[in-house]
Formats: C-alpha cells, sequence, structure tokens
C-alpha cells in the first residue's frame, strides 16, 4: 500500500481545475475580438512497471498530465483572411472617396456643370436674337462667368478632398507605426516566454489583432519563424523582423501641397498599393489629379476657344481682340476678363463694320452667332478621350461616365471583398471562436471528472486509513 | 462546421444590414422618382440623363427662338402685304391719270392721293418690330429710310445685314429682311407719278406703270421669301414637338422610377427583413446555460 494512488487522484483534482479555469477563461473571453479559446491538452501519466501479486510484471497508469495549453488558431485560414481584408480595406476606402468625388462633381442633377453649360449657350442665343439689349449682354456675361466659377468651385473641392485624403493617411499612418512597434515588442516577450517553453495564447492574440489591422491598413503578409516571432512585410519592405521594426517618416517639402512619406531604415519612399492607406493614396496621387486635369483640360479648352472666337469679334465701341475670359496658369485659374466685367458693352457680339460704315451696327450679332458654333465644336481630343476629337459636351459625360463606372466598380468589389472576408473570418470563427454551448459542455464533463476524482480520493483515504488506523486492532 | 455564438450573430447583423440598405434604397428611389441620382447608380443611363437634360435645354430655346420668329415673320409679311396693296392702289390710279382727256383739277387730286400713297409706304418701310427698326439690317437703332420730297432722293440709313436664329439641328433661319433687299425705286417712282400728274403729262404717266409694276414685282417677291421662311417654321414646330415627346419618354426610361416594380420591391424587401427580425430574435438567445441547473 502506498500513497501513489492519492497521487494518481491529486493530479487529476488538478488537471482538472486546471481545465475548469481555462473554460472559465475561455466564457469570459467569448466576446473578446481576436481571441482564439485555448485548451488543456491532457495525456495519461508515464506508467510505471509493477510486479504484479500473480507474478507478472505490468505497467500501471500514474494519472494524468496537463501536456500544454492549445491555443485554436489556423495559420492558413489567418493568411486567406488577411489577404482578402486587405482588398476589402483598399475597395472600401476607394468607394468613399469616389462617392466624395461624385458629390462634387453632382451629376447628373440641377446642379452640377452640365446645367451651367445650357445656361451658357442659351445666354449666347440670347446675345445672338438681341444684341443691342443691355440685359442679354448682362446675362451673357453673368452666365459665362458662373460657369468658370462653378468650375473652379469644383477644382476647390477636390482640392480639399485631396487635402483631408492627406490628412487621413497622416492618422492611418501613425496608427501602423504604433502597430509595428507593439508587434515587434510583443515578438520579444512571445520568444521569450516559448524559449522558456512556456505558451503564449493570449499575447499570440494580441498579435494577430495587430496584424489583422496591419492587413486591412496596408496590405501587410507576414511569415512565422521557428522562435515564434513573426516578420511583417509591407509592399515587399520588411518592416519587422524580430524586436526590430521600421517606422514610416513624413515631411512636407517645400512647393508640395501632400505629405511624403518614407521607411526610416532604408530611406526608400513608402508607397502603398493595397489596404486603406493604399485607397488613400491612390485616391490622393492619381484619381484626384487625374479628374483635376481633365475638369482643366475641359474649361481651359472651351476658354481659349470662346477667346478666339471673342477676339475676331468688336464690341460696341467698334473695338476687337478683347478677351471674354482671363486665362491664367494653374488649375482652374479661369474667370471673366476684368475688362468685360468693367463695360458689357465691350462683350464682342458683333464682327467688322461692312464699308462704308466705320462704326459696329448695334443689331449686329455676327460674331455671337460663331461663339455659338463652339458648342458643337470638336475642340477636345487627347487624354480622356484618346484620339477621338469630341465637343466640350462629350467631354463632360465622358469624365463623369467615366468616375460613374469607376465609382459603381469600386462598389461592387468593396461588397464582394468584404463578402469574401467575412467568409474567411468565419472559417476562423469556427476554428478559433468560442461556443458557449461547447464550453458549458466541457464545463460539465470536468466539473463530473473532478467530483468523481475527489470521490476516488475519498475512497482511497478511507482503505488507506484502516490500514493504518484499523489494522492489528482486534477485538477492541 | 463548428459554428459559434459570435458567428450566429454576425451572420443575423451583416444581413439586416444588407436588408437595411435595400429598404432605404427602394425609399429613395420613391421618393425622388428616379433611380440614377448620382452618376455611379448606373453610369451609362446617368450619361444619357446628361445628354437628354441639355437636349431638352436645347429644344426650349429652339422654341422660343421659332415663337420670336413668329413675331419677325408676321411683322415683315405684314408690312409687305401692306406695301403690296398700296402699290396696287398706286397702280389703279396711274392708269386713271394716265388717260390724255383727265382734267388738270382731277389729276391735282389723282397726285394727292398717289403722294400720300408714297408717304404711307415710307411709314411702313420704317416701321419698328419689338423695339428693333424692321427693315435697317443690323444698324436696328436707326430708321431704315429717308425721301427728299424736294429732290426725289431716297436714302437708305441701315445695312445688309440679316440675324439668324436656330430652330434646329443645323437649321437656321434668318428673321429680318434688310432694307437694301427692297427695290430702291419704292418712293421715286411714286414722286415721279404725282410730278407727271402735276405737270399733266398723261404720256409720262403712262410710262411709268412698268416701273410701278417692277417694283410690284420686286415686293411680291421678297413677300414669297418670307413666306418660305413661315413654311420652315411650321415644320420645324411639329418636328419640336415629336422631338420633345421623344425625350421625355427616353428620359422616363432612363431615370424614371417604375412605381408597380418599386412597390413590389418595398414588400419583399419588407417581408425579408421582417422576417430576418424575427428569425434572429429567436436563434441569437438559448444557450445552454439556460438549461443547465
Amino acid at each position: 500500500m502506498s500513497f501513489g494512488g492519492i497521487n494518481t487522484m491529486r493530479s487529476a483534482l488538478q488537471a482538472n481545475q486546471r481545465s475548469l479555469q481555462i473554460i472559465g477563461h475561455n466564457v469570459a473571453n467569448a466576446n473578446t475580438a481576436g481571441y482564439s479559446r485555448q485548451a488543456m491538452s491532457l495525456v495519461a501519466g508515464e506508467p510505471v512497471t509493477k510486479l504484479l501479486s500473480g507474478g507478472q510484471p505490468a505497467q500501471f497508469g500514474t494519472g494524468v498530465r496537463e501536456a500544454e495549453i492549445i491555443r485554436y488558431r489556423n495559420d492558413f485560414l489567418d493568411r486567406q483572411f488577411r489577404n482578402r481584408n486587405a482588398l476589402a480595406g483598399f475597395h472600401e476606402g476607394f468607394n468613399i472617396g469616389l462617392v466624395q468625388m461624385e458629390l462634387i462633381f453632382n451629376e447628373p442633377t440641377e446642379a452640377g456643370l452640365r446645367v451651367r453649360f445650357d445656361d451658357f449657350w442659351e445666354a449666347v442665343q440670347n446675345l445672338n436674337n438681341r444684341p443691342g439689349d443691355l440685359d442679354t449682354r448682362i446675362q451673357f456675361r453673368e452666365r459665362a462667368g458662373a460657369l468658370v466659377d462653378h468650375a473652379r468651385f469644383v477644382y476647390k473641392q477636390l482640392s480639399e478632398a485631396r487635402q483631408s485624403y492627406d490628412t487621413n493617411m497622416i492618422d492611418k499612418i501613425a496608427e501602423l507605426n504604433s502597430s509595428l512597434r507593439q508587434v515587434a515588442a510583443l515578438n520579444e516577450r512571445i520568444t521569450r516566454a516559448t524559449a522558456g517553453g512556456q505558451s503564449a495564447g493570449d499575447l499570440e492574440d494580441r498579435r494577430d489583432i495587430l496584424l489583422d489591422n496591419l492587413s486591412r491598413l496596408a496590405g501587410a503578409t507576414i511569415s512565422k519563424n521557428s522562435l515564434g516571432d513573426v516578420s511583417v512585410w509591407i509592399d515587399n519592405q520588411i518592416v519587422v523582423s524580430n524586436v526590430m521594426y521600421a517606422q514610416v517618416t513624413q515631411e512636407r517639402l517645400p512647393g508640395s501641397e501632400v505629405t511624403t512619406f518614407h521607411w526610416d531604415i532604408t530611406g526608400d519612399p513608402a508607397t502603398f498599393t493595397t489596404g486603406e492607406v493604399g485607397a488613400l493614396q491612390h485616391l490622393r496621387d492619381a484619381t484626384v489629379p487625374d479628374y483635376v486635369e481633365y475638369l482643366d483640360t475641359m474649361i481651359r479648352t472651351f476658354a481659349e476657344r470662346i477667346n478666339e472666337v471673342h477676339r475676331d469679334g468688336y464690341g460696341l465701341d467698334s473695338v476687337s481682340g478683347r478677351n471674354l475670359f482671363a486665362v491664367g496658369p494653374g488649375p482652374l485659374n479661369i474667370a471673366i476678363d476684368p475688362l468685360i466685367l468693367q463695360n458689357s458693352d465691350w462683350i464682342a457680339a458683333a464682327k467688322a463694320p461692312e464699308p462704308p460704315a466705320t462704326t459696329v451696327s448695334v443689331g449686329d450679332s455676327r460674331n455671337a452667332w460663331d461663339m455659338l458654333q463652339v458648342r458643337d465644336e470638336a475642340i477636345l481630343s487627347g487624354g480622356l478621350v484618346g484620339t477621338r476629337s469630341v465637343t466640350a459636351y462629350d467631354y463632360l459625360r465622358a469624365m463623369n461616365t467615366l468616375l460613374g463606372i469607376q465609382s459603381q466598380d469600386s462598389r461592387r468589389n468593396q461588397e464582394a471583398y468584404q463578402l469574401q472576408a467575412s467568409q474567411a473570418n468565419d472559417l476562423r470563427m469556427s476554428v478559433s471562436g468560442v461556443s458557449l454551448d461547447e464550453e458549458m459542455t466541457k464545463m460539465i464533463e470536468h466539473q463530473h471528472a473532478y467530483n468523481a476524482a475527489a470521490r476516488v480520493i475519498t475512497a482511497l483515504d478511507e482503505a488507506i486509513g484502516q490500514v493504518i488506523d484499523r489494522m492489528g486492532i482486534v477485538g477492541r | 462546421m463548428r459554428v459559434t455564438t459570435g458567428m450566429v450573430a454576425n451572420s443575423v447583423g451583416t444581413n439586416l444590414n444588407n436588408l437595411r440598405r435595400r429598404l432605404a434604397r427602394v425609399e429613395t428611389e420613391m421618393a425622388t422618382g428616379k433611380t440614377i441620382l448620382k452618376m455611379g447608380d448606373g453610369p451609362s443611363a446617368g450619361s444619357e440623363v446628361l445628354r437628354l437634360n441639355t437636349g431638352t435645354r436645347t429644344l426650349d430655346q429652339w422654341e422660343a427662338n421659332m415663337n420670336d420668329l413668329n413675331g419677325w415673320v408676321a411683322s415683315t409679311e405684314g408690312a409687305l402685304n401692306h406695301m403690296t396693296n398700296a402699290l396696287q392702289r398706286m397702280r389703279e390710279l396711274t392708269i386713271q391719270g394716265s388717260t390724255a382727256s383727265m382734267s388738270k383739277a382731277a389729276l391735282e387730286n389723282l397726285s394727292m392721293e398717289v403722294d400720300a400713297i408714297r408717304e404711307d409706304l415710307l411709314a411702313t418701310s420704317n416701321q419698328k418690330h419689338a423695339g428693333y427698326a424692321l427693315f435697317s439690317g443690323h444698324k436696328i437703332d436707326v430708321k431704315a429710310f429717308d425721301f427728299d420730297a424736294a429732290t426725289g432722293t431716297t436714302t437708305y440709313n441701315g445695312d445688309s445685314g440679316t440675324t439668324l436664329r436656330e430652330i434646329g439641328p443645323g437649321v437656321n433661319i434668318a428673321s429680318n429682311v434688310p432694307g437694301s433687299d427692297l427695290s430702291s425705286d419704292l418712293f421715286r417712282v411714286g414722286w415721279e407719278v404725282a410730278e407727271a400728274m402735276r405737270n399733266e403729262d398723261t404720256a409720262a404717266v403712262g410710262n411709268l406703270l412698268t416701273r410701278i409694276d417692277q417694283v410690284l414685282d420686286s415686293v411680291i417677291t421678297t413677300r414669297a421669301v418670307v413666306g418660305v421662311r413661315a413654311n420652315r417654321l411650321e415644320q420645324a414646330k411639329s418636328q419640336a414637338v415629336d422631338s420633345r415627346v421623344n425625350m421625355t419618354m427616353l428620359l422616363e426610361q432612363a431615370q424614371g422610377v417604375e412605381f408597380e416594380r418599386a412597390i413590389l420591391e418595398l414588400k419583399q424587401v419588407e417581408v425579408a427583413y421582417q422576417t430576418a427580425l424575427q428569425v434572429g430574435a429567436r436563434i441569437i438567445p438559448p444557450t445552454l446555460v439556460d438549461f443547465m441547473r
């Protein structure tokens, strides 16, 4: 008789109690984001060889051993999720930006550039019909002004949007930097723990949440190393390696409207092609500048052509060679010429006076008629419309249709990738998520096992007690 | 596949969100009557809407121009008709005055009537339409004709300019007839007839008949030109009516909400939403904990 039996049961009590603890930890974290459920891995203890009373040696079990705490996590599913998460993040950000731009251009409503073009051509017709009237001249000037002013307003809003993307980038990159720092710190703690043989489930969970976030922000990819640390890449740059981490630095170069980003370790420019930051960078550096260029090309070409015709014509003072629009350098730097603002008589509605007359006739609107023809002239080509030559109206339509297509596409992509990301996340949760029913069932199992083990101890205790207290006492 | 409580809750949440989004979309469509509110809602339909909206505005302008032209054509035709009638009366008087047996007093009376007709012709040629001189060409602020009764000289103060107005695609019509298109003899011939009558030169009066006929012909020809404009206006008007019907229909097709379809969709989504709510409420709450002692 030895105390080995009690020892065996003691191991059972401890194992079941610890298992209950872990179950409790799971239940407490049932709603924690990014939590991977844990379970105690129990193995039978090393058997010892004893001699049976029948003469044969046999192996006796020594109870239960707590082998390790398992963390339920699937690296492959993590990788799948993060790939899709990056794309979902990109298209979400991209779509938000494009919808913003749709609202700025505001077509096909009665508040966009289209209606201002319509208004302008109506004013040209009225000027052609009644060139001698002061109100038609003033209407012509006002509507020409309203057209270029609204274009300039659209540009201003696009610039402001661009600045907001820049500011958002700065914010998100601050988040990125912080996450990189924390991943490196966790790397250190995890490698220390696993070197000592510990399992570090909760620390790994924390690191995985950061890695999920990094994938959404910038499409970060990772590789796991044997020591338990992870290396992180962003756009083919290694940014975390064990305890070393890179940070993104920012600066405003003189004369630049936006911030420039660099990786501090290599000094290379930080470019982001996917994730939320990727979307912001694309909007800031490609999409908005493209549309600013389209808008500028359209209004500038239109204004210069009208100016060409206007210079050919004569004002009521019989002077020609004046511009209607003041066209300056820089995007959308176009407004009504200050001379025309001063005096609407100088609007060149007429053509050269026919000899023997030397002064312009009040009712001469032949130059207004020529201006009207510009409406149907194919004055724009290249860039947005490639090798074709199109009218200003066609160009406006093409520009807005392209925006609409891009917006529609990005919305569809966002919905598709978000769905894929959700599905991948469901698969992850299927492996790592806490199911309360499951935990309750396990809890009952361990409870019963604990109670049973306690009972067995009592029985063994009684048996030993019998030997110690009651053996050798006869007839007392 | 292992299903956790979290997965069920997520799924219910996402589905409810999607249904709410569809409800919001249907509501917006029904409230605005439009399916295209921004270009991304349907890029090619949006492009059509842009084109049709501009087309409608252009059509509006053409119709305004047509109404304007109607006024000009009516005034011009009226003036030319009046001149035709006046010249025909002058012709009658000239024939009378060419009779050799006319008395001096009778010829005197005839000459006074001829003078009156000449002055009437002058007044007609100097008419205005909507504040602009009718026959002065581009010089709309200037009296078209002066006639010096002492010397019999006609002075045209206007120019040969015409103003075009657009009434359809590539369809342009001049609004005015410049005075330079009228016969230069318009007033002189009557003056000479009156002079001859006062001189009792009935032979000379008779000879002037040819010139009166020439002036009459030129006025009639000019009236015919204006008549052609009136015809083209008629055609353009009926075409504009067709275009407008067409455009309105195309706009409806591109962006209009079919209310029957929208209401059906609203019903469907409503039912789906309520069902999802009920089902969600039933599957999320219960766990094993509720049943354990």
